[in-house]
């Protein structure tokens, strides 16, 4: 397989799995803060920012992506 | 502008004879934000409400109950009703509200009642009516010693399942309305229920329906005479809640006006006449403690004065009330810094930072003119109207604010609709040159889909100034609370950003360096980690790489931007060739309306990242929060007018 395949394959990967781990990590996350803010609404915006800590790691991925397929 | 109002803690001590009329000052000027006593149980005690409290209290709880029921705000309000004189017409109003015979809230209820009862009486009769079409009269259907009855609606096909299990029983059904009724001898009643809930029967209690026909109905023999029983009663009840809405309008045309004004009158009392509690209270003299903004000081001096009560102000650590101030195209963005959480009195208030820079962030994830402006529109409507609970001036100026910048990038972009102004490459399937059938000397300053390394740094940079600037905010806070030593970590992470930040820039925008980038970011970090350690003690240094993530997540300005460019692209080259086919004007439809979905998508995706992006990085450099709201002893008036003079 040409090399450019393989690249696409792998940048596919990176950002396949950062995405699915990222998305385990949410789940988990997410369910403690809906329990928090049904007993305090108010911390809504706390439990916001907690969240979505983890999309970071697909961004992380996202950069490795690039660099596997050499855009920049 | 990044502080809250100053405040100040006072205690106001007077003589008690003037409390009364000192209340009455305060309430006017609504500037002290009332502290609740600490008993010390010595000479002062908390005092008692005063005798009225009760009585305004349970009127005021009746007036809540029917305003639950009968909508009274709305109409414009003539004149403002004057004090004395509602409390004169107490008593009357108190008949209105809720005295025997004709009074709002017995009217109200007996209304609820009878809809209630117009409600099981319908559901009833339309039973009674399937139950007709079997072709069975009343008496068929009662049951036996030998023989059992049982009707009901099925799910299944009964006839074929008791046809299956042998079932000795005569089976009426009706397949239409899937109702039966099933006669059978007592000995195989086993079987039967077996049979029944085999096909998910649910039994009619048909006895008990005529039981509650009987006072109404003189024939309970045949449907006929049944239904129309039922018909006549419910016309019945019909025209006693016509009877009753007729009497209901007609008080409330006579009187909204004044309940209105009492309800306010007595939110008014009430709290007048509760504030005791909040006071210390001993034989000749009352203690009141709490907060006033510094600006509003004099005023209440003035009028303690004059009442000859004192001010002390104190010196305390406890924390204090939050009034946000902001200038007021600023003011917009509080709902966002509260979503997070109130400051607190003495901390730095975000909101005009927010003002700032959660559009710039916005516009530059969206970056589309089309995008912009449907966002316009729909801000300017949501202004006034609210969608599924979201709306409101706060949130329409915010993404009023949000819109103009997409719009500007949009420009810079040279992007409309997803659409290119000039195609290039094989980027894209169409552009708007190529629709309109013109040249367009324009295409943008910069693409999303060619210069992703050029929007990556960019991104970086933006990232790296927020950041130096969160920390310096931080600073800032130490510095305010006289905490030298954490001002040393705080620049130490300044240090440690810097060196991950010429790293990133080395590794993605290639800037070269006279020395090796080694020599430069390895000193870098190592001196930086020194002051955190310094500063903020050994355990910090743990979040080390957490600067690092903080710095990268700054590139989902870019990356969430081309992933919602994508999708519009996608839609265009689907939507747009059809234009010119015999489907032009559904396709049309269907472009505004995708994108009109894509914008919903964009907003909600948009929005939550550019806040994402405050509330995790940028607020957790300085902010704190968890200040509690200013809010002072005192009324808005709107019906109602202090005094005794009626006028308007």
């Amino acid at each position: 397989m040409a090399v450019e395949g393989l690249a696409a394959i792998g940048a596919g990967i990176a950002i396949g799995l950062a995405a699915l781990a990222a998305g385990i990590a949410e789940k988990d996350i997410g369910t403690a803060a809906i329990g928090a803010i049904a007993e305090n609404p108010k911390l809504f915006g706390k439990a916001l920012a907690i969240i979505v800590i983890p999309e970071t790691l697909v961004i992380f991925a996202l950069l490795i992506a690039f660099k596997i397929l050499g855009v920049f | 502008m990044l502080s809250p109002e100053k405040m100040v803690e006072v205690v106001l001590t007077g003589p008690k004879d003037r409390m009364q009329a000192y209340i009455d000052a305060l309430h006017e000027l609504a500037v002290l934000h009332i502290r609740d006593p600490v008993p010390s149980g010595e000479v002062l005690e908390p005092g008692l409400p005063e005798k009225e409290a009760g009585k305004h209290s349970e009127l005021l709880v009746k007036l809540r109950i029917l305003q639950e029921r009968v909508k009274l705000e709305g109409a414009e309000v003539t004149e403002k009703k004057a004090e004395t004189e509602l409390r004169k017409n107490l008593e009357k109003i108190e008949g209105v509200i809720h005295g025997t015979g004709i009074s709002l809230l017995e009217n109200t209820e007996r209304k609820q009642k009878i809809e209630n009862e117009i409600r099981r009486l319908t559901d009833e009769r339309q039973v009674l009516e399937k139950v007709g079409k079997l072709g069975l009269e009343v008496g068929d259907l009662m049951p036996y010693e030998n023989l059992g009855v049982a009707v009901g609606f099925y799910e299944e096909d009964i006839l074929q399942v008791s046809r299956e299990r042998n079932l000795n029983a005569r089976i009426y059904a009706n397949h239409k309305e899937k109702v039966c009724a099933v006669i059978y001898p007592r000995e195989v009643e086993e079987a039967v229920k077996e049979v029944l809930a085999g096909v998910h029967f649910r039994e009619i209690k048909l006895e008990e329906m005529l039981e509650h026909a009987r006072p109404f109905a003189k024939d309970l023999t045949t449907f006929n005479a049944i239904l129309s029983a039922y018909a006549v009663r419910i016309a019945m009840l019909n025209r006693e809640i016509t009877e009753i809405n007729k009497r209901i309008s007609e008080a409330l045309r006579k009187y909204r006006e004044t309940l209105l004004a009492t309800g306010e009158f007595l939110t008014i009392s009430v709290a007048k006449e509760e504030l005791p509690q909040r006071m210390l209270v001993g034989e000749t003299s009352f203690v009141l403690q709490g907060w006033v903004p510094v600006s509003d000081l004099e005023k209440l001096k003035k009028v303690s004065k004059s009442h000859d009560v004192s001010v002390i102000e104190v010196e305390s650590e406890d924390e204090k009330p939050t009034k946000l101030v902001n200038p007021k195209p600023a003011k917009s963005f509080e709902v966002l810094t509260k979503m997070y959480s109130l400051p607190k009195n003495e901390e730095i208030d975000p909101t005009s930072l927010l003002w700032i820079t959660f559009p710039l962030f916005f516009g530059l994830i969206i970056g589309d003119i089309g995008y912009g402006l449907m966002l316009c529109i729909l801000a300017l409507y949501l202004r006034n109207h609210r969608i599924i609970d979201i709306g409101g001036r706060q949130v329409g100026n915010v993404l009023l604010y949000a819109g103009i910048t997409t719009i500007i990038f949009g420009i810079i972009f040279g992007e409309i609709f997803g659409l290119p102004f000039t195609s290039h490459g094989d980027h894209a399937h169409a552009s708007l040159a190529q629709l309109l059938g013109v040249e367009l000397g324009y295409t943008g300053l910069i693409n999303k889909f060619v210069d992703i390394g050029f929007l990556i740094n960019a991104t970086l940079i933006a990232g790296y100034v927020h950041l130096v600037f969160a920390f310096g905010l931080g600073m800032y806070n130490e510095y305010h609370h006289r905490n030298y030593r954490h001002i040393v970590g705080k620049g130490g992470w300044i240090v440690v950003l810097t060196a991950f930040f010429i790293a990133v820039m080395r590794l993605f925008a290639k800037i070269p360096l006279p020395v090796s980038t080694y020599a430069i970011i390895i000193p870098l970090a190592i001196v930086g980690l020194v002051f955190v350690i310094a500063g903020e003690g050994f355990i910090s240094a743990i979040e080390f790489l957490s600067v690092f993530s903080n710095l990268l997540s700054y590139i989902r300005l870019f990356a969430v931007g081309v992933a919602k460019a994508g999708v519009a692209v996608a839609v265009n080259a689907l939507v747009v060739p059809a234009f010119f086919s015999p489907y032009g004007i559904a396709a049309i439809v269907a472009f505004f309306l995708i994108h009109f979905l894509l914008l919903l998508l964009g907003v909600l995706s948009a929005g939550l990242h550019s806040i994402r992006l405050h509330y995790v990085e940028f607020f957790t450099k300085f902010y704190e929060g968890g200040g509690f709201t200013y809010s002072p002893f005192g009324y808005r008036r709107i019906y109602t007018k202090k005094g005794g003079e009626n006028g308007s």
